[in-house]
């Protein structure tokens, strides 16, 4: 099993446990990216982008234990 | 009169100080909804082409939305427009608060300021009345200040004021108005048009009640969002628009290093979670708001290497970026401390950051030197500079006073090696948002009536997975950010057209009203039958009205393009090299123009397209085309229409004297 810090962004934060910004997950070794959304129960539409240790990732991308995860929503600014 | 306005508009000359009002027909109020719509109708209407937008031929427009004042969400949005300093075209912006209500409550749905006073004044608008009063002992002082020596001498903690600052007492050419202390109409240098008059403030309270043809579903629509923001935007109250700074980073879009680059090494550092955990002490939020954006920082004497006053706010995304990244600094304090200059001031941080950037790359590059800097070594990155550089700015100090002129003028005196980093459409430094990552919004740049914003305009990144909002539009399909395609454009007209409407309307682009809802909100306030088709209609208009301000003004299609950066490189980041193709860009230029029905080549409105708008009247006010000019006879369209031009919607009905 590998554990797997994530940030939410925006308000994707509603989809983490209580609604925190930043939680770990544990998923089997192999997960990917897209385990991990859907893991996390986070609708691909949702998602913007998502990046692993600061780098831009593919949704096929594998995760290691101890990866820090980010995931973006779309944003305007303002 | 509709429910939902005052059905009054207040009309003062600062010159003669004379102050009479006028009551418009429900159908203006239909036809135009307040906010951007109104301001363009009278700005088209009543300025005489080539004003001095620093002169007393020139008008200052506040003014409210149909639905600002409602009791809902998002419904504290309001407008302030003229003809603007900076890009010398049509000029308006919104900004939130309580401002735009209390004005309303206070019986007034605009006000039309028009002259220049002799001396320093500030207006005075309550329950029905108004007056001009002194303003000398306010001139000169920062804004926090002037609110509370206005409530002081007026008795009443209630008042709420929109002032024009030092920026604009000092006609920096993108000084901006603000209202209580912290909401910004930030763009177009609305303040130095204030300044110039010599009006210092204007202050409203009134007691008068919002009306609605049926309250009760106004209330239960307010109580449901209410409910939905609670529910499902912790985020965004938590952070603000103050989040994006890492968000924008990670995708290669943050402007960086007068957007050079595409991504800041010291992005985490100026990220909203950073100031959330360190400076922030606060949020603060709008007239009926329950999502609380807006930020509060602080730095007591003795906290920190700069004392940041509270009372002044903080900064959101693009003040975070404009005076972080865009000029390199990842010192927080110090951004903050420019922020809360900015504010104190009442200058446009956006441009205020945008002009500081100019100068430190024309300084990189020898342009500028440590002569012209007064011995600042005003490198990216150096945030002491920055803070200086405010203060320089705001009163016209040193190289402040040529940064005061904004980086188009500025890059003009300084030469032709400048103007590659003056970074501005039609004169408007650009907002946050890198066009090479958004390349929609980088047509929308071109096309926009104030020059280069960010509000009337789209965010391609909200389309690349879903369209489930614009699908009433007829966006049915998902579409890349970088798509410049005919479908692009059509999403860029469609919903910029609904961006023009909320902002006539006074609602807020952060609450989230579906198409439908704002459908069914101007139902319930006012009882028009009316529709998404109506709406969109209206947007359109002020955008038409907007337009041939700008085309009567000489501002042709060879001023809506992007700076020459955005046809090259992205410097570094996720998408590094990324470029806008110069041919794609024009061709869809062009192609906006045409679904405007505007000409395919030089963008002037079609009489065509004005008539079905219901504005034939602004016809006249185009220039003559050649074809025109040359021909010896008037053509008898023209000349019919002059017969049956319609009457003036407003008509004069009392006067009183200040």
């Amino acid at each position: 099993m590998i554990t797997i810090s994530a940030r939410a962004h925006g308000n994707l934060r509603r989809h983490f446990p209580g609604g925190r910004d930043e939680a770990d997950f544990t998923l089997p070794d192999g997960s990917r990216v897209v385990d991990l959304l859907k893991a996390i129960g986070m609708p691909d539409v949702e998602v913007w982008m998502v990046s692993v240790n600061d780098l831009l990732a593919k949704p096929e991308q594998i995760l290691f234990d101890g990866d820090r995860v980010n995931i973006f929503a779309p944003v305007a600014g303002g | 009169m509709p429910n939902g306005s005052c059905g009054q508009i207040l009309r003062v000359d600062l010159t003669r100080g004379a102050i009479s009002v006028e009551t418009p027909d429900e159908n203006f109020y239909r036809a135009h909804l307040g906010g951007r719509g109104l301001i363009a109708h009278y700005l088209l209407k009543e300025l005489k082409p080539g004003v001095d937008p620093l002169g007393p031929e020139n008008k200052v427009i506040f003014a409210t939305g149909v639905l600002t004042g409602a009791p809902v969400a998002g419904s504290g949005r309001n407008s302030v427009g003229a003809k603007s300093p900076l890009s010398g075209g049509y000029g308006d912006a919104e900004a939130g608060g309580f401002f735009g209500p209390e004005l309303k409550r206070a019986g007034f749905d605009a006000v039309i300021i028009e002259g220049r006073a002799k001396r320093p004044v500030y207006l005075w608008v309550h329950d029905g009345q108004a007056e001009l009063r002194d303003a000398a002992g306010l001139w000169g002082k920062k804004a926090y200040d002037v609110e509370q020596a206005i409530r002081a001498e007026l008795g009443d903690k209630g008042i709420r004021v929109a002032q024009c600052g030092v920026g604009g007492e000092n006609k920096v050419r993108f000084a901006c108005v603000s209202n209580d202390v912290t909401h910004f109409y930030g763009r177009g240098g609305i303040g130095a048009a204030m300044g110039a008059k010599n009006l210092k403030a204007v202050a409203a309270r009134g007691h008068a009640q919002y009306a609605s043809v049926n309250a009760e579903r106004v209330k239960e629509m307010g109580r449901a969002m209410t409910q939905h923001i609670t529910e499902n935007e912790k985020g965004f109250t938590d952070l603000g628009t103050t989040g994006t700074v890492v968000a924008l980073d990670a995708g290669g879009g943050l402007p960086t290093r007068n957007f050079r680059d595409g991504s800041f090494e010291g992005a985490k550092k100026i990220d909203g979670t950073t100031m959330r955990d360190t400076l922030l002490v606060g949020r603060d939020s709008c007239f009926a708001c329950a999502i609380h954006c807006k930020r509060v920082v602080e730095r007591k004497p003795g906290e920190g290497r700069y004392v940041i006053d509270r009372n002044y706010g903080g900064p959101e995304y693009e003040a975070l970026a404009a005076l972080g990244s865009l000029c390199g600094v990842d010192d927080l304090e110090a951004v903050c401390k420019a922020s809360e200059l900015c504010n104190a001031y009442v200058l446009d941080a956006i441009s205020t950051g945008a002009a500081v950037a100019f100068a430190m790359e024309c300084y990189e590059n020898g342009i500028l030197t440590k002569k012209d800097t007064g011995g600042l070594d005003l490198r990216f990155g150096n945030g002491q500079a920055l803070v200086q550089m405010v203060e320089d700015i705001a009163h016209r100090r040193g190289l402040g006073d040529l940064l005061a002129e904004g980086v188009a003028r500025a890059a003009e005196k300084l030469g032709p090696k400048a103007r590659r980093f003056a970074i501005h459409v039609r004169g408007q430094e650009l907002p946050m948002h890198e066009p090479r990552m958004k390349m929609g919004l980088g047509i929308g740049y071109t096309i926009s009536p104030t020059g280069a914003d960010h509000c009337h305009n789209i965010h391609d990144t909200m389309f690349v997975k879903r369209v489930e909002s614009v699908k009433p539009l007829g966006i049915l399909e998902t579409m890349p950010a970088t798509d410049l395609s005919p479908r692009k454009v059509k999403t860029l007209k469609r919903v910029t057209d609904l961006r023009h409407t909320i902002n006539s309307l006074g609602l807020c682009q952060f609450v989230s009203w579906s198409y439908d809802q704002q459908v069914e909100l101007l139902h319930a306030v006012t009882g028009w039958s009316t529709s998404l088709l109506e709406l969109s209609l209206a947007g359109e208009r002020a955008a038409n009205l907007a337009r041939v301000f700008n085309v009567r003004e000489g501002l042709a299609a060879a001023n809506d393009r992007l700076p020459d950066r955005f046809f090259q490189g992205l410097g570094n980041g996720a998408i590094a090299g990324t470029k806008i193709s110069r041919k794609l860009a024009d061709a869809a230029k062009g192609e906006y123009y045409a679904m405007m029905g505007w000409d395919r080549e030089t963008g002037r409105p079609s009489e065509a397209k004005l008539d079905e708008l219901g504005i034939e009247w602004a016809a006249a006010q185009l220039p003559k085309t050649k074809a025109q000019a040359k021909a010896k006879a008037p053509a008898k369209r023209t000349a019919a229409k002059a017969k049956s031009a319609p009457r003036r919607a407003t008509r004069s009905t009392r006067r009183k004297t200040a």
